[in-house]
């Protein structure tokens, strides 16, 4: 297969997802490591807390609310990941390869996920934020069926990608 | 797969080589090559007609079927 040159489009969406990747990790580190510091130093932020007029009741849920947003962002990430591969075989010409079709499948399983955390995630969010003087959380309510569009969009294309992939290895074995 | 090609049978009862004949019909050695060893998944009817028309054959003379 001939190589595609290598356009701008494609140099900015792999920079793009490249700086995403590295964004995705950073958030999934922070969040995990605040974890233990925020339950070693309970006593601590609550006093504080208390001291601002902060509800510390908001804390065990604070904690969970990060061990939420590492899990989206872990999952973010190899879903980016998963992305970045498939326009690296873009770059190299070849993209009706059966991995592809694997990768967007498992995309879709992704976003799914995702959108199942961000339920329990934005809940707590929003409970977080009734708390008697606002533990000042803010949260844009973008809970739509987006996410869910995503997925099935991903599992269509999957089998378009697989569909294409046999079309071409039947194309391929024609004399 | 139940489809053979019996190409290497005519070539021979024609006296000549897959080189000769792909030049003639205008399809790469490769390709002729995998159409010869059965590696072929489909033919197309221009490279049948071709090669009917070089091995002065029909079609059914270069293709078998043998049951499973």
């Amino acid at each position: 297969m001939p190589k595609i040159p290598e356009d701008r489009l494609l140099f900015f969406t792999r920079m793009m997802l490249t700086l995403l990747l590295g964004l995705t990790i950073i958030a999934s580190t922070v969040a995990l490591l605040t974890i233990p510091v925020l339950l070693a130093e309970r006593g601590d932020v609550a006093a504080q807390l208390a001291a601002s007029g902060i509800d510390p009741a908001g804390i065990p849920s604070i904690a969970i609310l990060l061990a939420l947003v590492a899990g989206i962002a872990l999952l973010a990430f190899f879903f980016v990941r998963h992305l970045r591969r498939i326009v690296d075989s873009v770059a190299d010409g070849d993209p009706f390869v059966p991995a592809n079709a694997d990768r967007l499948r498992n995309m879709g399983w992704l976003a799914l996920a995702i959108q199942a955390l961000l339920i329990p995630t934005t809940g707590l969010v929003i409970w977080l934020d009734a708390l008697p003087h606002k533990a000042n959380v803010h949260y844009s309510d973008n809970n739509s069926f987006g996410g869910l569009i995503l997925a099935l969009l991903l599992f269509v294309l999957a089998r378009v990608f697989r569909r294409g992939t046999e079309m071409r290895e039947e194309l391929e074995g024609t004399v | 797969m139940p489809i053979t090609v019996t190409l290497d049978d005519r070539l021979h009862d024609k006296r000549m080589t897959l080189t000769e004949l792909a030049e003639r019909v205008d399809i790469t050695l490769a390709n002729l090559s995998i159409l010869k060893t059965g590696k072929a998944k489909a033919i197309r009817f221009s490279t049948l007609q071709a090669l009917c028309r070089e091995l002065d054959c029909q079609p059914g003379d270069l293709l078998g079927y043998t049951a499973d």
